[in-house]
């Protein structure tokens, strides 16, 4: 076991591993809490902790290939951090996380509904956590699908600003994401 | 609709109840909500307050906005149907937010003539599901099942723990049925 596995949060008995520590910015200090119960971790623990934590991601895509992960980052630029889940849920979660952080994504990449019944519940779950967090511009989301989409979402997607839908030949919507990503960041 | 009486002598009221002003928030989009609403609104003489959202985006804002501000909802009541996101939609949105930023779950009380999935309550803590028959009886449920609601509200706010499925034994034998 190395020596890392044994460091646990104080509060929940969390390990502290890699991932499983946020940093927090307050005004112009980096704070480093557990990512599990938010305790806010000992300013010796900041050089470990920065060591481990998360970086925060600029931007989410939505897929089952988890490696597109790798792939993306190395095709845009350095400072963007790439985050590949497989839920759109997942997203919604780490738009509300950076929100809380006031450093919003950039941009949400979606090839997958996951369990959703809809393409356009992650749509609609985004603009409304933005009205409710009073973001004044709306975060950008892109489709890459090969879906047909029926009447009803197409008209929920025309009520809302900046979403996107890319068409793709079918099976083929990571590799026009990753044809598409490095032009839309360039 | 039968008259509840909401109205109970101070002693009965519990310490819940008494004190600050707790929220409620009813997502429906069906017009029998407006008399739920009135009838709910009798609530106001127990201090808790009651915001109505018409569809699952309206509900989703009022729930963000009230982690943004720092005055949460006491408890969700959601039927079903919702436009623009549904209420399995709304609920899972609404706990990926919650996990997003560390927040415990919201206490939600589902209230529809859908069939959500069986695992549906396990995969979402602090959610239970009243399946009624169609939507006209899933609004006469919520009628009927205000006063539960306020006893959860109670049972949660003293507990702090999950909501006890047996508070609302009338449902499972619905359900079953």
């Amino acid at each position: 076991m190395s020596a890392t596995s044994r460091i646990s949060c104080p509060m929940c008995g969390q390990p502290l591993d890699r991932g499983s520590i946020e940093e927090v910015f307050i005004e112009f200090s980096t704070l480093n809490s557990c990512g599990r119960c938010g305790f806010g971790l000992d300013l010796r623990w900041r050089g470990r902790g920065s060591a481990l934590s998360r970086p925060t991601p600029n931007l989410v895509v939505v897929s089952t290939e988890l490696a597109l992960e790798e792939q993306l980052s190395e095709s845009l630029n350095a400072s963007i951090k790439v985050e590949v889940v497989k839920e759109p849920t997942d997203a919604l979660g780490i738009y509300a996380k950076t929100l809380r952080k006031e450093v919003p994504l950039s941009a949400i990449l979606v090839t997958t509904r996951g369990q959703s019944q809809r393409w356009s519940d992650i749509a609609v779950a985004v603009r409304a956590l933005e009205e409710g967090f009073k973001v004044a511009t709306p975060m950008p989301i892109w489709f890459f699908s090969s879906a047909e989409l029926n009447q009803i979402e197409l008209s929920i997607f025309e009520d809302l600003a900046d979403i996107y839908w890319r068409e793709t030949p079918v099976n083929q919507e990571n590799q026009t994401l990753l044809e598409v990503t490095p032009q839309l960041f360039s | 609709m039968s008259e509840i009486d909401l109205m109970t002598s101070d002693n009965q009221k519990g310490p819940w109840l008494s004190n600050e002003k707790q929220r409620v928030l009813l997502v429906s989009a069906e017009p029998w909500a407006r008399n739920v609403l009135s009838l709910i609104s009798q609530c106001s003489e127990k201090n808790i307050e009651v915001t109505h959202a018409i569809d699952g985006a309206q509900g989703l804002y009022y729930m963000s906005q009230s982690i943004y501000s720092g005055s949460p909802f006491q408890l969700l009541v959601l039927t079903s149907p919702l436009a623009q996101i549904d209420v399995q939609g709304c609920i899972e949105a609404l706990r990926a937010i919650e996990r997003g930023l560390n927040r415990p779950p919201y206490p939600c009380l589902i209230c529809t003539a859908d069939k959500l999935p069986p695992d549906f309550m396990a995969c979402f803590p602090q959610t239970l599901h009243l399946r009624a028959p169609n939507s006209t009886q899933a609004a006469s449920m919520v009628s009927a099942g205000i006063l539960q609601v306020i006893y959860t509200l109670q049972a949660y706010r003293k507990s702090d723990d999950q909501i006890a499925e047996s508070d609302f034994k009338f449902t499972r034998n619905q359900e079953e049925s």
